[in-house]
């Protein structure tokens, strides 16, 4: 069953993203860079950062003994670490009537880049020949040619609560025994992806 | 003969100069009346029944007119008149009185603007002398001063009070000149400022709902208020100008069309001060600018239809203003920089600017108050914000519409039936139908069909080239383009969260909508189009904090108990009318405990791309420091949506209560809002995610935004230099977001079929620990 709520659920979001967002990665034509009007655009250039330096929820304790935790405290460190580490934010989605959570734990990162740029563009030629006869509007992402990952992570787990509990902390610090959670994997990426071409944003009848 | 005449005058002259010798000490003891002329008088004041202005046939009446002593039967003044080198001096000191008007009245209506009174201790030095500006003919006013102080003025409408309590104000006129000039349909008076000091003190503004008087036929004065009202001492807070004005103010006859009164201000400002006084401060250190108008301001009184009216045109005004060191709340805080505003109202067409009065408020409320026909087209317009030396303009405002607007004092009848309240036909506050009134003074909006656009921001230079990033904004509502029909009514009472400010409940309702996400200087950009949006706000209050100790206070605008409903029919793609559409986009929001706060000062220094509180830490860990200086701006939005308990009504599966939030997207409709397949994110809240204390939900969804101008890193993106840095640095539009939350959940994700009706897709969503920064600088694209 919980299966194949995951089947259903990712084929309808394979279904749906189409349906958003149709992404046209081709570099840009001379004529179609002169069919663009609109110069009204906007290029930003700074970064993007998920939780980098902990969340608001929890602060992060002085060890990694969960017990002696407080109501409000919570350290991500990786198991067997010596020093405990602020934490991601976290997203938790239960697919079933009263059933478990899909968990997406510890999510964090900074994402920095120059030159993401955001117009509007009419396409009415271009893209070999498919431009005229395409004859819309788009949003257009232009994308910067390099974006740099720091310390970007998360961990994909399971629960039986939406929530994070304390379980070996006491009742009185928010503790709950009875909460399970196992991760399933966790990953992290350093370093730079290079980004090119532009993302087309429009809607399709 | 002729020769005889001419000695006459010689003669008249030679005669008083016989007795113009030096006179000796003792003669000038013996000379009286040397101190010009003294007079006093006393008496009980004077009364009119009736004092009314008349013009191409329609009057204006003042009702019952008197000008009373303040207390007593008895009131003095004194004034000296004596000549002073060449200057003819006039000194006036009166005892405290009181003016009256019982009722301000159009001829041929029922109704009427209501009546006031006002409390006054009059002064003035005036020193005249010959020769105006011209130096020939026309009056000079140099070194005259005109004081009115003690001045307590009491506007009743329906039998409710506004009291503006507290007021003085003071002009000391230097080099200003009176002169009949050529203009208007003839000639007209020109008043030349030359350096006009104006002080001006507002100590506080308060309304007195209580209806009627205390005690029956004895108003209130400024010494016996009337008490009675729970709320009568609080206020909206005080105000004090420091102005510097100069240029001159023409009054001229003939009005837009016949009779009529036309003035031509041609005024400038310099180096003036504004403040308005809460528990923190709003206060412009350096305010200077210009206002002016060709062709003037007529005064016209004018009949329709509906009655008569009084008109104010104005084909021309530009107000040109730059309000310097500006700082907003704490009155240590950082200054904002300063903020300029360049707005130029024109007449085009059908597109006018005008102001037509009438007597009645709202139907509702009585037979008296104001009711105003409103027209406006703004033209060519900018609002330019200025930070550690670099500017940024939003440019090519332009704004057009009409409509109504009412302004009465109102009362509710949720404390019981009492006199001139009105309950309304849906008597219940917390019902977004409510239509009874609220407590305070109202604005009532009827029709206003208007619309707005910016072209874009220009960063550095008035004329450098035109680019986005008002995109940026769009967390506020503050759309890049808006069209909109707006309804409804803002209730204010003075005294905010703390002490002084404003407490407001409102009903905004915005139909025929359309708002840009982005757009181009073409018009074909990312719109909501044919949106409404129905807001409703039960106390609310507005204030200028001080803030607590380390924090930078603001305006905090609190939004009380909120709920609102946004729907648009399409989100289209470039055309705001044809575009192609991602379909219909619905959000329900219930909030209570939200607030919007602004301060001065902005980001300072930050880290971009990565760690670090300091240059060397940031570069160490492979991010770029950035100094966006002292000044700036910070907004802070909190949003804290409460969780609807049980669902009261449904549509095909769907909740449709009015307090819920929700989240609906639709497409493939074959007939209307409803016809097709709906995505529905239903019933989100945030919490404070306390599993000691489930319940607690104080700390929302909080936005922190500081907005700068300043330098960053760009590089060309296309051509034969892409990928290189642009040198220098250029100058962008820099908001530092921030996003935090302890927890939001949502009760589930819906799939409806228009037929089949809902299927439950998720049981629950719930994300927790938030804090999501985006650091960005808005550039033009290279």
């Amino acid at each position: 069953m919980t299966f194949r709520r995951i089947e259903w659920l990712f084929l309808w979001l394979a279904l749906l993203l189409p349906a958003l967002a149709h992404s046209e990665l081709q570099p840009m034509a001379d004529d179609a860079l002169s069919a663009t009007s609109g110069q009204g655009g906007v290029y930003l250039s700074g970064d993007f950062s998920i939780n980098k330096s902990g969340g608001v929820l929890w602060t992060t304790p002085t060890s990694n003994v969960a017990s002696t935790w407080t109501a409000n405290q919570r350290s991500c460190a990786t198991l067997g670490a010596s020093s405990p580490e602020d934490c991601g934010m976290r997203i938790a989605i239960r697919a079933e009537a009263a059933g478990g959570w899909y968990v997406l734990d510890n999510m964090k990162g900074i994402f920095s880049f120059d030159g993401l740029t955001l117009r509007t563009r009419f396409i009415d030629s271009g893209f070999n020949g498919d431009g005229s006869s395409f004859n819309q509007d788009t949003l257009e992402f232009g994308l910067p040619n390099e974006m740099k990952f720091q310390d970007a992570r998360f961990t994909f787990a399971v629960a039986n609560q939406g929530g994070w509990r304390n379980k070996a902390g006491t009742a009185a610090n928010g503790g709950d025994a009875t909460y399970q959670q196992t991760n399933i994997f966790s990953a992290k990426v350093d370093g730079s992806i290079r980004m090119q071409g532009n993302v087309l944003v429009f809607p399709k009848n | 003969m002729h020769r005889n005449l001419l000695l006459v005058p010689l003669l008249c002259f030679s005669l008083p100069s016989l007795a113009m010798q030096a006179l000796d000490d003792d003669s000038l003891a013996s000379v009286n009346g040397q101190s010009g002329i003294s007079m006093e008088i006393s008496g009980g004041g004077w009364s009119a029944g009736n004092v009314s202005y008349s013009e191409d046939g329609k009057t204006v009446a003042l009702k019952d007119v008197s000008n009373r002593p303040a207390s007593g039967s008895t009131a003095t003044s004194t004034t000296k008149i004596d000549v002073v080198g060449n200057q003819m001096v006039v000194e006036h000191k009166a005892s405290p009185q009181q003016l009256a008007v019982n009722n301000i009245e159009m001829a041929g209506s029922s109704k009427s603007f209501g009546s006031f009174r006002a409390f006054y201790t009059l002064g003035a030095t005036l020193k005249v002398k010959g020769g105006g500006a011209s130096g020939v003919s026309g009056i000079g006013l140099d070194d005259s001063k005109l004081s009115l102080t003690d001045v307590t003025f009491y506007y009743r409408d329906n039998g409710f009070d506004l009291i503006v309590n507290g007021m003085s104000f003071d002009a000391y006129l230097n080099a200003a000149y009176v002169d009949i000039v050529s203009g208007g349909s003839g000639k007209e008076i020109k008043l030349d400022l030359g350096n006009l000091r104006l002080v001006a003190n507002i100590g506080g503004i308060s309304l007195d709902l209580a209806h009627s008087d205390a005690v029956s036929g004895v108003p209130a004065t400024p010494g016996s208020p009337d008490t009675r009202d729970p709320n009568y001492s609080k206020s909206f807070g005080s105000l004090n100008l420091d102005l510097r004005l100069g240029g001159s103010l023409s009054i001229g006859s003939g009005g837009a069309s016949g009779q009529g009164i036309r003035i031509r201000p041609n005024l400038t400002i310099s180096n003036s001060l504004f403040q308005y006084q809460d528990e923190g401060v709003l206060r412009a250190e350096n305010f200077s600018g210009v206002l002016s108008s060709t062709n003037g301001l007529t005064f016209d009184l004018e009949s329709d239809g509906v009655g008569t009216y009084a008109q104010v045109k104005f084909p021309d005004l530009r107000l040109n203003a730059t309000l310097g060191g500006l700082i907003i709340g704490n009155a240590s805080n950082q200054k904002l920089g300063s903020l300029g505003i360049d707005l130029n109202f024109l007449d085009d067409g059908a597109k006018q600017n005008w102001l037509k009065l009438r007597p009645g408020g709202d139907p509702n409320s009585g037979l008296k108050g104001v009711t105003a026909d409103v027209s406006w087209n703004m033209v060519n317009s900018s609002v330019s914000l200025t930070d550690n030396g670099n500017s940024m303009w939003f440019s090519g405002l332009r704004t057009n519409g009409t409509g109504q607007i009412t302004l009465d004092l109102t009362k509710s009848c949720a404390a019981g039936a009492s006199t001139s309240c009105y309950a309304g036909t849906q008597s219940d506050m917390s019902k977004g139908n409510y239509n009874g009134h609220f407590d305070g003074l109202r604005l009532g909006l009827n029709n206003v069909k208007g619309s707005y656009s910016f072209d874009g921001l220009r960063v550095g230079t008035a004329n450098a080239p035109l680019q986005g990033g008002t995109e940026l904004l769009v967390l506020m509502e503050i759309f890049p383009a808006y069209d909109f029909t707006l309804n409804g009514q803002l209730t204010i009472q003075p005294g905010g969260n703390v002490g002084s400010g404003v407490r407001y409940n409102a009903d905004f309702y915005v139909t025929e909508a359309r708002a840009a996400i982005t757009v181009d200087e073409n018009g074909r950009g990312l719109w909501l189009s044919g949106t409404s949006y129905d807001m409703h706000f039960r106390d609310g209050t507005l204030d200028i904090a001080s803030g607590a100790a380390g924090e930078k206070g603001g305006v905090e605008l609190r939004k009380g108990t909120y709920w609102s409903k946004l729907d648009v029919s399409d989100v289209r793609w470039g055309d705001r009318a044809t575009g192609t559409s991602l379909g219909r986009i619905m959000l329900k929001r219930f909030e209570q405990g939200s607030s919007l706060a602004l301060s001065s000062g902005g980001a300072g220094a930050l880290c971009v791309g990565a760690s670090g509180g300091t240059a060397s830490a940031c570069g160490a860990a492979g991010g770029r420091w950035e100094d966006r200086g002292n000044e700036g701006v910070s907004v802070k939005l909190k949003s804290v949506f409460v969780r609807d308990t049980a669902v009261d009504t449904a549509v095909n599966g769907v909740a449709t209560d009015e307090k819920r939030n929700q989240v609906l997207w639709e497409t493939n409709r074959s007939g209307g809002n409803g016809t097709g397949a709906q995505l529905v994110i239903d019933n989100f809240s945030t919490s404070d995610g306390d599993p000691n204390n489930p319940n607690a939900n104080t700390y929302g969804v909080n936005a922190d935004l500081n907005l700068d101008v300043a330098p960053t890193k760009v590089k060309v993106k296309s051509g034969a230099n892409a990928g290189t840095n642009v040198t220098p640095d250029p100058l962008g539009f820099a908001v530092n977001g921030r996003i935090t939350f302890k927890e939001v959940n949502v009760d589930r994700l819906q799939n409806v079929h228009p037929t089949g009706g809902a299927v439950t897709a998720m049981y629950g969503i719930k994300a927790q620990n938030a804090d999501i920064r985006a650091n960005l600088t808005a550039t033009p694209i290279n």
